[in-house]
């Protein structure tokens, strides 16, 4: 399943959050600084794929996408296709641009209430289920 | 009122406080504390409409800021209760975004959630549902249960895809769920709407891979669905869910291997499908190895992924390949270019899994090619890979006692190039296993002195303090062996070369004793050289009369003190074998070389001597110039070395003419033979590998007391290893010939060149030293047969508490025979295989998904005919099976969807075993199709239990059974259909031997 679905800027400001799994504030806040620090260090041509055993647990794995000023992380256990959260990013993606004409960063900051919306039809309590956009 | 109305005109929205975040001059911490504040004023009022607006801001600040919102817990349930769907919307979000097991008023939302759960909107339900799913705790799961059953069955797949979806979390929390609601998530799978389908997959995937075993009776279910899958997600689900299942159930592997190359096939390298493609590959690799059709396949589409620019395709090939490793190598190896192209990858993760493979690919044979690569990459690669490089290539090749390595002199030159990588900083490693080798290979030392030499001559490395350890090593090895060296004042121009500043004083203090030895070493040498010379001019000048060892002696004496005229081993050895007093080689050709040798090398020393001289006096000059300063070191160890080393030098120094030419031949040199012969002594004795037991070897003395250790006895006595007694046959035999190789040195005459000869000779009667554990020495029968042959350890005659020379030859032309080369004797201690042996890890398991999978289990196996129709899969699984049947009785199951308690006492009840015959065969068909409830009501449609119809399932079954009426009236029309179907597709060959055919009812007879 998915644990969390991660949005933040490249100077690691989270713009969307969202935990599957209880966890506390303040582990929430560690978490976002940790997936940043990774994510922050690592190039252009690494692969999408971060193992997260020390930040989440074991057997689970960061797929992430970088667009623009914006990180799109998710985190799944071993029950998930990593390339099939990569496409559903992409599918999240194109949603919003359609949302929005030409998605920005600040298209998010600014329509916070209308994310969870588009979010929950591709994604409910974990699980993906609508993969046709 | 008024006041509610300003305060809901002037209250600022969630895009206000937004924006004004963006705007704000008075810094961000300040700006939130201040919006906060706000909030707690707002969410106080009475209004509904600010006070929703209040928390929804509130939980901005909460999921983008990490405000807490503990406080609020009440206002949010305030909020979920309200009215209006979008205030709700607000107090739902807020829950689930907030509330966790320690939330006190979770004990409030109860009715709530039920109340929501029967909304006649079904986006109210859908909330509900989602907030449950999110924070259920095991009360709340508890109490509501009953009441999620009830929407699973609900008319509108909206609400049965949220409440399949729901179930996992109330099966974490209370597992006692399982056995109520399992049965319909089963069912769900059956469903017409494809996004429940969907979610009942995802569900018992995340159950399966947690704890397979349980949902082995599924997998016809599963198998049935794969084969019809519309869509790539639903297929990658259960493709993850055979992964998890295949390794349990071989007969499943080759039932499924069919449909997943199939899949594989179809799905080709299409962008759209790769995801599919590769969760097949992986299950492939995980579960189906035995299957040669799959896994070639399998390999064939990797290599194809692998070769693409895609780094993400090359990560998860990667991975699948090195599922693969273990059980088929000629995987990796065929892929080799490939993997050794991601070596060069920016990404570290990619790096070390072609590493990983690489690694995994070593044998005997490729290990020199491989690691030279490697190291080739390690030079021009990051520093953080490189050093996972080097660790890699040292942790492969020392292992099971260097196994892989057969030619160590090629790897001790490896080592010494690892130290060389720019970036390593491994060196403590590598100087353990230089000296490592050393102690075990005696074969090679001569390499291993050579490159620790290098090692220490070159300044270049003082500088490194990654290296400080190899340094270490190689100055104690250049100390050890000096015997080795053609020019120990080369050495000695190493150890003291003005950069070992730079050294810590540990490695000083390592470095100070190496010059100590080698000085020794040294002098003694040149002592004996001069007696050997003394005596010569005294007496005869002709050759002739010199006696045999003196002349040899004198050889030997040159040689090592480094001039180009070494006389050869045999040379050497004869000699020691003879000056010991046994004369194991009286061949008379032999003799006679020996003195031709001599000869040779007398004139040879002739020549030479001036240089010897200059030698001793260069290095004599070098310790007084170098050492002197390290007298005053602030380091302990250092001062204590330089000191005894100064105290030394001033000793020779104050013998008249040292170390100048006189000094040679002077009677002087025969007052402190006895001196340099105990100096000698002191390092004579060979150092070898230790044994971790070597402690619990040593005996116990009989007059040794010890109060309250009496439970300490037994355990010791068991510790002395099997197979004392064989080692009590060695050393009887041992005392028998009078030989004892330890012996040697002290008590000799020839104690100058006691470490050199011993060295050596121990190389070439090595089967007198060292026996072998389970390879029979083969070579003579003169030796100890090889029962005797295991003897491990073998204690110093004279220091009997310590094992210093356990060792076991390892016969290599039995162990190895493909070996082109013979591979030198590797010492190994007979228990340091105990070392290598894991420990079994105690697997902690959650006890929570002990319940979940012993509820499924009881839930699964609850159904007598499903639970033993599992055991005899075998036949079935050969069989062919009809996807439409599915469907058609994915209908018949939801036709008789009726309460779980009802269906649990349909299976309780014996009347149920005891039907037979034509309605049995029907059943268990059903069953096959439907582990859960399917079918049931339609068997037992006529007990009691029918009349026990609870509340639930009367809903259940009004909500959307349109087409349900009594199964058994419906079989008849159905069956023409089926049959139809079922025809081509083989089953009716499988069905007709049964006396189900009389029923004209078709038999769904894949397995289970």
């Amino acid at each position: 399943m998915i644990n969390a679905v991660l949005v933040m800027n490249t100077q690691g400001k989270p713009r969307l959050t969202k935990f599957y799994e209880p966890v506390a504030v303040e582990k929430q806040q560690d978490i976002i600084r940790s997936v940043y620090s990774v994510l922050s260090s690592r190039g252009e041509n690494f692969c999408s794929f971060v193992e997260a055993d020390d930040i989440f647990g074991p057997d689970t794995k960061l797929v992430y996408r970088h667009f623009a000023t914006l990180y799109f992380v998710f985190v799944i256990n071993k029950a998930e296709s990593e390339l099939g959260i990569l496409d559903l990013i992409q599918v999240f993606v194109e949603t919003l641009d359609k949302n929005f004409k030409n998605v920005c960063e600040l298209d998010i900051v600014y329509n916070f209430n209308k994310l969870p919306g588009c979010w929950r039809i591709y994604v409910f309590g974990g699980y993906v289920w609508v993969m046709a956009q | 009122m008024a006041a509610t109305m300003i305060e809901s005109f002037f209250q600022r929205s969630l895009e206000d406080m937004v924006k004004g975040l963006r705007t704000q001059m008075i810094g961000e911490a300040k700006y939130l504390s201040k919006a906060l504040d706000e909030v707690k004023k707002e969410i106080k009022s009475t209004d509904p409409n600010t006070k929703a607006v209040a928390l929804q801001k509130l939980t901005y600040l909460h999921m983008l800021h990490g405000a807490d919102m503990s406080w609020a817990a009440f206002h949010v349930v305030e909020v979920m209760s309200m009215a209006k769907f979008s205030h709700k919307k607000i107090g739902y979000l807020a829950a689930s975004q907030s509330f966790n097991e320690g939330t006190d008023v979770l004990l409030l939302i109860t009715n709530l959630l039920r109340k929501d759960f029967s909304g006649k909107n079904e986006y109210e339900t859908g909330l509900a549902i989602e907030a449950l799913s999110r924070i259920a705790t095991p009360d709340l799961a508890r109490e509501l249960t009953p009441d999620l059953f009830i929407l699973l069955a609900s008319g509108r797949p909206f609400v049965r895809k949220k409440a399949t979806v729901a179930l996992l979390r109330v099966f974490n929390e209370y597992p006692d769920a399982i056995r109520v609601a399992f049965k319909r998530l089963v069912e769900k799978m059956g469903d017409t709407d494809p996004a429940v389908v969907s979610a009942a997959v995802s569900v018992l995937c995340e159950l399966t891979l947690k704890d397979p075993k349980p949902y082995l009776p599924l997998a016809p279910e599963f198998y049935k669905l794969l084969v019809g899958s519309p869509s790539n997600w639903l297929s990658i689900k259960l493709v993850k869910i055979f992964g998890a299942l295949a390794p349990l159930e071989p007969r499943l592997g080759r039932k499924i291997a069919e449909p997943l190359c199939e899949l594989m096939r179809k799905t080709g390298t299409k962008t759209g499908a790769r995801s599919l493609l590769l969760e097949c590959i992986q299950t492939v690799t995980l579960g189906l190895s035995e299957h040669q059709v799959a896994v070639r396949l399998c390999v064939e589409k990797l290599n194809e992924l692998m070769r693409e620019e895609d780094r993400n395709l090359k990560y998860l090939g990667l991975r699948a390949l090195a599922n693969l490793m273990a059980v088929h190598p000629w995987a990796v190896a065929e892929n080799k270019d490939v993997i050794t192209k991601c070596l060069s990858h920016e990404d570290p993760s990619i790096q070390k899994g072609a590493l990983r493979l690489i690694m995994g690919m070593v044998s005997d044979d490729n290990v020199i090619e491989t690691v030279q690569v490697l190291l080739q990459y390690a030079h021009s690669t990051d520093s953080a890979f490189c050093n996972e490089l080097v660790s890699v290539i040292l942790a492969t090749c020392s292992k099971d006692q260097y196994d892989l390595i057969s030619d160590f002199s090629w790897y001790v030159s490896a080592l010494a190039g690892m130290a060389r990588v720019p970036q390593c900083a491994h060196g403590e490693e590598i100087g353990r296993q230089l000296i490592d080798i050393g102690f075990r290979v005696k074969s090679v030392t001569t390499d291993v002195l050579k490159a620790a030499r290098e090692l220490v001559v070159d300044p270049a490395l003082l500088g490194r303090p990654s290296l400080h350890g190899v340094l270490s090593a190689a100055a104690w090895i250049v100390g050890e062996y000096v015997a080795f060296s053609h020019n120990p004042l080369e050495l000695i121009e190493g150890l003291l070369q003005p950069r070992t500043k730079l050294l810590p004083a540990s490695v000083r203090a390592v470095y100070v004793q190496a010059v100590f030895k080698v000085f020794v070493y040294s002098t003694a040498k040149y002592a004996y050289l001069d007696v050997a010379t003394a005596r010569m001019t005294d007496g005869d000048e002709h050759l002739g009369v010199l006696s045999k060892k003196q002349s040899t002696a004198q050889g030997e004496v040159l040689n090592d003190i480094g001039f180009s005229s070494r006389v050869s081993l045999d040379h050497t050895q004869d000699h020691h074998i003879d000056s010991g007093g046994r004369k194991s080689d009286p061949e008379a050709g032999q003799s006679s070389r020996i003195i031709v040798d001599s000869a040779e090398t007398k004139d040879c020393s002739r020549e030479l001597r001036p240089g010897v001289n200059g030698l001793l006096e260069a290095m004599v000059e070098l310790i007084a110039e170098n050492v002197t300063p390290l007298v005053n070191s602030v380091d302990v160890e250092v001062q204590e070395r330089a000191c005894n080393l100064m105290g030394l030098l001033q000793f020779f120094r104050d013998i008249p003419g040292f170390p100048s030419s006189e000094f040679r031949g002077s009677a002087q040199v025969w007052e402190i033979k006895e001196m340099l012969d105990a100096l000698q002594a002191v390092f004579a004795v060979e150092l070898g590998p230790v044994s971790i037991h070597a402690q619990g070897r040593v005996s116990v003395p009989g007059d040794l007391t010890v109060e309250n250790l009496d439970g300490l006895g037994s355990l010791h006595t068991e510790e002395v290893l099997e197979g004392s007694s064989e080692r009590e046959g060695y050393r009887q035999w041992e005392e028998g010939t009078l030989f004892s190789p330890h012996s040697k040195g002290v008590e000799k005459s020839q104690v100058g060149e006691s470490a050199a000869l011993l060295a050596q000779h121990r190389q070439r009667h090595e089967n007198f030293y060292l026996l072998s554990d389970e390879k029979p020495v083969l070579s003579s029968l003169d030796y100890p047969p090889p029962r005797i042959a295991s003897i491990d350890s073998t204690g110093f005659p004279s220091i009997s508490s310590t094992e210093v020379f356990p060792v076991a030859e390892h016969s290599l032309a039995s162990a190895k025979p493909r070996r082109s080369k013979a591979r030198p004797v590797v010492v190994k201690l007979d228990d340091e295989e105990e070392q290598v042996e894991s420990f079994s890890k105690l697997k902690m398991r959650d006890l929570k998904d002990d319940f979940i999978s012993s509820a499924i289990r009881d839930v699964l196996a609850g159904e007598p005919r499903s639970g033993s129709k599992y055991h005899t899969p075998a036949q079935d699984f050969e069989r062919k099976d009809s996807v439409r049947v599915r469907h058609q009785r994915s209908r018949t199951s939801r036709t008789s969807r009726h309460s779980e308690r009802e269906t649990n006492k349909d299976q309780a009840s014996p009347g149920t075993r005891n039907e037979s015959g034509v309605e049995n065969a029907y059943q268990s068909s059903e069953n096959e199709g439907k582990p859960s409830t399917s079918g049931k009501k339609s068997e037992h449609s006529k007990s009691s239990s029918k009349v026990r119809h609870s509340k639930h399932g009367r809903k259940a079954r009004s909500s959307n059974e349109d087409e349900d009426d009594h199964p058994l009236a419906r079989k008849s029309p159905v069956k023409p259909r089926v049959k139809s179907k079922s025809r081509r597709n083989g089953r009716h060959r499988a069905t007709s031997p049964s006396p189900k055919v009389d029923n004209a009812l078709p038999v769904p007879d894949f397995l289970l």
